[in-house]
Order: structure tokens, then sequence, then C-alpha cells
């Protein structure tokens, strides 16, 4: 019986394993577009070495082994087709998109992707070509104190608990082709996809050809029934020390700083508390000039030059942050605002107190007026379904109607105290350290400050300062 | 067994009801104040129907999409742009369109009505027409409706409110106009391309007029061209058409016909002389515009052949230009604009040089690659660039905002509809030679030539 069971639960294995769900828009359009989600990306990698997928979605651009990048686009032409590959933290998705006209042979268009798809261009001269482009865009961007702020307040964050980082200069000069080589190996053993085909519904046959020819580790392509629940593709971990450090980049003769603040909770949040978080997200940052951290930030203090915010939409990493660059006239004014924030949202969660239900209730249905209207368009409705395989998103939080959420001020107020109380926070400033680090004691004495010297190696810097 | 054979009658017997109900659902034949004129059908599948009020003249477009998104794209495109303002007068469409954003009778606020229904909503004013846009859920389409419906004949008018945004325009004017080497390059295009038609002055209006204009031409040209005679609505997604056409009668039903007689612009004679002009612009890099004057939307078969002919030069991503000219480093950026208008107006290339380049090295560039640009137009090549360009307008068919704008905008420039859709077959049809043949008309036809030339002070604006 047990042996039994066991080859059940292998044949089940075997099936689930080969097979590619294809999630459907039929519209009459004759445009079919087609994608095609694995779930590998940078998650997946070992350490150090978290460029080798963002780089294979660049080297996959550049044409196959037989012919370089010009020729195939001219090939791909002639069917009015376009082909892309993107890599995010936990997939790898291509995209096709083509013109239908019944008159045309698609085999040769399936040979052309299956070849390349089977064998990309991974020569050394193109390898180089990227990995030079590649460094002198990190290069350049050290000249944005914003993103060498932002990447190493993320890098700290997120580096140990998530697997997910920004590209560091060393980790590109020290990749290999092999690397690369190898990446696309183990991608092509992946045999469970998530698939999208948006166009007219006689299609959908030379779909699933498309797919499973160009795409030979799948041994069965079938459409996906509505009503069925999507699957994760992803498994991630949690594990994150809650810390409070203030990251000071000494960077002398500024005339203007950057101040960040950011946070984040350790532990993944259950699905009822969803709709909580993307509203409470919604109150505090993202329903624009009317959010309540920019009407701190801007309408209350006058610091009304690029004040933004982040509210990250992942279903497992509640994000809070919002940053500002002051001109060193306005950087005490600056730290004053910044320790109001942080003490509202934070040590005595006042923040939302002068929250009229009336205004409260206005946003709740702004957000639930916006979410419908990103359900538009078929793209974007399977844009959202392939939030919830790759697990942006829930399947409650897709399915559900947007009239039947509910959230109270209370709802939010207790959602952002358990938010709060397991989050890690961070600050961080660009800056003279001999004018920064006084008002960072005075207004944060609680956080440990961390000083990373502003030099070209700033994000090797960010790792010494983890260790 | 026998409870099965009654559920499955039962369940065809309502299927059939629902069918018969969705089928005289999708198309009213018609209502208190409206007809059907029209079914049309411009791609397989892809459906839409042309209601025509009864007395007043507005005309409705209802593309109901059964996608279950709870969304609806709601257009309205008034035939009125800066082609029809008399000289002298002009900017005044565009300054209307800032006006319509002001208060209606019921609505103190439309800003921020607009942005509590979640929508997105815009307008835009071009030389034929001026168009307004929303997005929203369902469920606001009769909001959006009686909201619509207010602006066209229940705006309030106050002096201080034209005067205000009177103050606005004069602003957008010296931003996009003066100081954007972009918008000053079209400004100065135009005023030297022509000579008599309104398409001389672009929709942002002279200076001198707009400073001459009064609350009183507001107020008429409000009257005039803000009249359901002079409307095409679109209403594209997931409705009813049925309640469409229930709140159409109560909103629109009873606005009363306006009639006025059109100005019609001076034809402009055709251009016998070369026109260049070199132009100092505060900035770092010359631009070049190339323009001749092109058939209009009603010349339908030449219009596709320029139309046509225009992308293979300089689309920006896979015209000749771009592999003769960017590739090679001898330019940084070209791009192009010559879809047709309702009269023979500019159809236009444009070429941004490289950093301390001359203008006079940039056209000698253009000037030389353009000798061999029918070498380069094969039969394969004309095949790729048609399939391209089909592929990127038939995606924008998808959205429901783009296929309302679609039908409502070529409603009131041309009266059909489907234009865009109709345009893209003809261009599927174009051969090689029928390029060759506009090639030449092209190459022999008077040009406008503008260069602007990248310097610390700018010239005084035309």
């Amino acid at each position: 019986m047990k042996s039994f069971y066991n080859l059940l639960s292998l044949f089940f294995t075997f099936s689930a394993f080969s097979i590619v769900e294809i999630d459907t828009e039929f519209d009459p359009v004759p445009l079919i577009e087609i994608s095609v989600t694995i779930p590998m990306g940078t998650f997946h990698e070992t350490p150090h070495k978290k460029v080798a997928a963002n780089f294979f979605a660049d080297i996959f651009d550049y044409g196959s082994n037989q012919i370089d990048r010009k020729a195939f686009k001219e090939k791909l032409a002639a069917f009015g087709a376009t082909q892309s590959l993107s890599s995010g933290p936990y997939y790898t998705q291509w995209s096709l998109e083509f013109p239908f006209i019944q008159e045309k042979n698609y085999q040769e268009l399936i040979d052309l992707l299956k070849e390349h798809w089977e064998s990309p261009r991974f020569k050394v001269k193109e390898f180089e070509l990227i990995k030079k482009q590649k460094l002198s865009g990190l290069h350049s961007s050290l000249e944005s104190d914003y993103s060498t702020l932002s990447s190493s307040l993320r890098k700290i964050l997120l580096l140990k608990s998530f697997g997910i980082h920004s590209a560091n200069i060393e980790d590109y000069e020290r990749l290999r082709l092999e690397d690369i080589v190898e990446h696309h190996a183990k991608l092509k053993k992946i045999d469970s996809a998530w698939a999208s085909y948006l166009g007219p519904k006689e299609q959908i046959v030379l779909t699933k050809k498309i797919i499973l020819e160009v795409f030979p580790q799948f041994k069965k392509a079938a459409v996906r029934k509505r009503k069925k629940v999507l699957k994760s593709l992803s498994k991630k971990e949690f594990k994150m020390k809650p810390i409070k450090n203030f990251i000071l980049i000494d960077k002398a003769g500024q005339n203007q700083n950057i101040i960040e603040l950011y946070m984040i909770r350790d532990a993944p949040l259950k699905k009822e508390q969803e709709i909580n978080r993307q509203f409470s997200h919604h109150v505090l940052t993202d329903s624009g000039l009317d959010a309540v951290v920019y009407e701190e930030l801007r309408g209350k203090s006058g610091l009304a030059y690029s004040v933004s915010s982040v509210g990250d939409k992942s279903l497992e990493r509640a994000v809070l942050g919002f940053l500002s660059n002051p001109q060193q006239k306005k950087q005490k004014k600056t730290f004053e605002v910044f320790e109001k924030l942080y003490r509202k949202l934070y040590l005595d969660k006042s923040m939302l107190d002068d929250l009229k239900a009336t205004q409260l209730e206005q946003k709740l249905t702004s957000m639930k007026n916006a979410y419908i209207l990103q359900n538009a368009t078929p793209s974007s409705r399977l844009a959202l379904r392939r939030a919830v395989v790759t697990d942006q998103i829930s399947q409650d939080y897709l399915e559900k109607s947007p009239q039947k959420w509910k959230s109270s001020l209370e709802d939010i107020k207790n959602f952002m105290a358990s938010f709060q109380n397991k989050s890690s926070i961070l600050l961080g400033a660009v800056g003279d350290k001999k004018n920064l680090a006084p008002l960072i004691q005075k207004h944060f004495p609680e956080f440990k400050i961390i000083t990373i010297p502003y030099k070209k190696s700033i994000h090797e810097a960010t790792y010494s300062s983890l260790k | 067994m026998r409870v099965l054979k009654v559920k499955h009658f039962y369940l065809i017997f309502l299927w059939t009801l629902f069918s018969c109900a969705s089928l005289k659902d999708s198309a009213p034949k018609s209502s208190e104040f409206f007809e059907l004129k029209k079914v049309h059908e411009p791609l397989n599948g892809l459906k839409f129907f042309e209601y025509a009020h009864k007395d007043n003249g507005l005309q409705v477009f209802l593309i109901p999409k059964n996608d279950q998104s709870n969304a609806v794209a709601y257009v309205t495109a008034y035939n009125v742009g800066s082609r029809d303002e008399e000289k002298g007068r002009t900017g005044l469409a565009h300054l209307f369109e800032h006006m319509m954003f002001r208060e209606t009778k019921s609505y103190a606020e439309p800003f921020r009505t607009l942005s509590e229904w979640g929508g997105s909503f815009n307008a835009y004013t071009s030389q034929d027409q001026t168009v307004y846009q929303e997005m929203a859920p369902s469920h606001y389409l009769e909001k959006i409706i009686h909201f619509e419906s207010e602006r066209m004949h229940l705006l309030k008018i106050t002096p201080e409110i034209y005067q205000t945004e009177k103050g606005a325009v004069i602003s957008e004017r010296k931003m996009r106009t003066e100081d954007s080497p972009t918008g000053r390059l079209f400004w100065e295009l135009y005023q030297h391309a022509f000579d008599s038609h309104s398409y001389k002055t672009l929709p942002i209006g002279r200076q001198e007029d707009l400073d001459r204009s009064s609350f009183q031409d507001a107020l008429d040209f409000y009257k005039k061209h803000y009249s359901p005679g002079n409307a095409s609505i679109a209403i594209a997604g997931d409705f009813k058409s049925s309640s469409a056409l229930k709140y159409l009668d109560l909103h629109y039903g009873k606005i009363p016909a306006v009639h006025f007689k059109k100005i019609v612009p001076p034809k402009e004679n055709n251009q016998k002389r070369q026109r260049r002009k070199v132009i100092n612009v505060k900035g770092e890099t010359p631009i070049l515009a190339d323009a001749i004057l092109a058939p209009s939307l009603r010349e339908k078969e030449l219009a596709a052949k320029e139309l046509l002919l225009c992308i293979m030069i300089a689309d920006s991503d896979i015209g000749y230009l771009q592999s003769a000219l960017i590739e090679k480093g001898l330019a940084k950026s070209v791009g192009s604009s010559c879809y047709p208008n309702k009269d023979p107006n500019l159809s236009i290339i444009f070429i941004s040089g490289l950093k301390n380049q001359s203008p006079q090295s940039l056209e000698k560039n253009y000037t030389k690659v353009m000798n061999s640009f029918e070498s380069w137009l094969t039969d394969d090549r004309i095949e790729k660039i048609k399939l391209y360009f089909s592929a990127s307008q038939l995606s924008s068919l998808r959205s429901p905002m783009k296929l309302a704008l679609d039908v409502a905008t070529n409603s009131e420039l041309i009266g059909n509809p489907s234009y865009g859709i109709e345009m893209l077959n003809r261009l599927k049809e174009l051969k090689k030679s029928d390029l060759i043949e506009q090639l030449q008309t092209w190459k022999n036809k008077a040009r406008t030539k503008i260069l602007l030339n990248p310097s610390k002070k700018s010239d005084p604006l035309s």
C-alpha cells in the first residue's frame, strides 16, 4: 500500500512538474501576446553571485549562438514579432508578441525561438560588452547620492533575509561567462511554469504549440480554468533580526543631503491582514498629495521639494519608507521633522489620530476605485494573476470584490502596531559626518550609527558594515 | 436522471433568455431621445453601436466589452480646435479646455470629484478638435454622464475664472513654447510653413491674441462650440448599453440644438518655394525639422501612402534614418509626426543632432543619407515595417480608453469612427511601387525646413 502511494505521489509529482498552465484573456484584436513565467530568479542564486539572472536576461537580447542580435531581430521582424526576457527576484519571464496573419507559416518562427532558447549567444565578445555597460552604469549611479543611499539601506535590510539586492560593482567584476551558462542550464531544467495568453480564442492551439516546442522542458500545456486556485511558484524564507541603525554615508562638501527612513516587517503577513496593509500604505504614503506622510512633510513642514515615499506592494514584505533631500540650511528642520514622524509612527503611534472618519472613507473609496481601474485592460488582469503566482499579492486579494473590502481606523492602527513592533528600522543620510553625526545623536539617540566612507566601492563597504 | 434532464432544460431555457436579453441589451434600437444608426464591426468580433440624438445632433458610440472589468472609458470629442479660430483670436480653443475643469452647476470642484471616483481624467486640444477623457469604475457611469453633460451646457464661467485660466495658459505658453526647444521648433515650423490656413498658429495661440482676448470672447466660444451637434461621445468597457442609453437620455436628452455656421479656414495655396530658416535657440544640441504639406484625411489612399512612407523614413525604432543616421553616430535621435488631419497639414521628420554638431552639418548628413533611401526600400523591409506598425496599433485597441478615443475622435474628424482601423487595412495593401511613387511626390514638393542652432541666447519668437 505504501509503495502504491509512493508511485501515486511520484505520478502526481511528475505530472505537476511537467505541466505549464496557461492563463487566458480572449480578445478579438488579432494580436497574440504570450508570456511564460519560470520560477527562478535572483533569489535562487548563490550569495555574491546574484547578478547571473539579470545578466542572462541581457545577453539573451543579443541573439542566438548562430545569428547575432541584428540578424535575429530582422528574422523576428518578418513576423512582426518582438520577444523579451526579464528577471525578477523569484522568476524569469519570457514574452512574445506578434500580429496574427493567417497566411504565415509559423513553424519558422517557432524554430527560430526554440533555437534561441536552447542556445543563446554565449560569446566572450557580447559577454564583455554587456559587462562593460553594466559596470559603467553602476559607476555612474554612484554619482547619485539618492541611489547610493537607497541601495545601501535595502542591501542591509534585505541581503540576509530575502536574497534580494541590487547588483554590486564587485559582483559584476567577479562574474564569468561560465556563471551565465550554468544559470541557463538550471533554468532549462525548471519544468513547472505559469503562462499567459492574450489574443483571439482560436489561436490558443498555436500558443500551446509555441510554448511546448520552444520550451521542451514542459511536457504538457493546459489552459487554466478560471476558478482554479493559482499556485504560488516561489518558496521563501524569512529570517531577520530586528535592527535599529542609522547609516551615515560620509561625503564632505555637500550642499544638499539625502535623508531616508525605511522600515520592514520581519515576518510574513497573514492573508487577512492584506487589505489593512494595502490601506495603511495608501493612507500613509500612496495616495499622492493627500497622503498623511506627504501632508506632514510637504504641507505642514514646508519640505516641498523631492519628498517621496516607498510602500512596497509585496505580500510578505511590508515595507514603509519616505525620504527627503533638504538643502543644508534646512538640514536641522528636516531632522526635527523626521524625528517627529518617527515618533508619531513608531513610538506613540499617533500618526493617524487627526484623520477624520469621512476622510478615511474617501481614501478607502479611492483605493478601491484605483484597484478596479488597474484591472481595466486584459493585459493588466493577467499581470495581476501573475502577481499571485509570484507571491506579490494573495488570491483572496485578487478575487475579493473591492466593493467588499473593509477597513477602519482601528484596523489600520492595529495593523501598524503589529507591523511596528516586529520591524527593523533603518535611517540613512548622505552628507558630511561632521555636521550630521551631532544631529543624529540628538534626534535618534537609540539608533546605532554605522558610518560608511563615500568612495567608489561603496557597495562593498556596505557589505563590510554588515559583518 | 430525470432531475438532471429537467435541470438541463431549465439551464437551456435560462441560457436562451440570457442570450436574448444580452442580444437585445447589446443594441437597443432606440431610446426616448436616441436612435441606433449603425452597427460597426471593423474587426472580426469587435462590434460597436452608433446612436444619434433625434433632435440635437449629438452622436454616441457604445462599445460594451463584457469583460467583467467593472471599468468604463468615456470620451467626448468636440469638433473644435485651433483650426476654428479666427485671425486675431487664436488660443481660445486651448484656453477653453482649461475652463472646462472649473465649476459646473452641480460640481464645485471637478478635479476633486474626478479624483474621488478614482478615475484618470485628461483633456487635450489639437488643431482639429478638443477631447475630454475619463476612466472610472462602471458604477460611476451615470455620474460621468451627468458631469460631462453639465460641462457641455452648464459650465460656470465668470470673469474671475476666465482671468485665472488665462494666466495659467500664458505661463504654459512660456514654458512649453518659448522656453522649450521642441515646442519652439514646432511653433516656428507652422509659422513658416503656412501662409493663410489657420493651422499656421498652434493651439497655444499668439501672445498678443491671448492678451487681447476678453471674457465675452470666451463666453461666445463656449455657447457656439460646446454644443451637442458639435460633439461625439464614445463609451467603452464593462457596461450595459441599455443603462448607458437611459442615463444619456436623462442628462443629454433635453439639451437643445445649437445652430451656427462653422468658419471654413482659408485654403492653403500650393506652396511653390522652398522655405528654410535657421533660428538661434538656447540649448546644447541642434534640431532639424523637414516638412511637406501632406494629403488630408479625406484623400484616403494618398494619406495612407504618405503615412507609411513617413514611418519607413523616420520611425524612431525601425525607420531608415535610425540605421542610416543614429546607429552610425551621425545624429542623436529621429522622430516623425505624420498622421493626416482634416485639411492638408504637415508631414514632419525631425532629427536631433549631437552635442557640438552644427545644424548645417546635421542637415548635410540628413540630405546625403536620404539619397540612398530608395535602394534601402525593399519589399521585405516594407512588409516588416507594416507588421511592426500594425502590432503597435492593434495593441492600443485593447485598452478601452484608446479604443474610445479612436472611435470618438475619428467620428468628429472625418465622420467615420472606424477610420483608424480602416487605415491599418489600407496600409496592409500598399506595395513598393506605391511608396516609390509617393517618394517622388515627397521629393518634389516644396518643403519647409527649420534648423535650431544651439546658442547662449534665443532669437525672438516668430
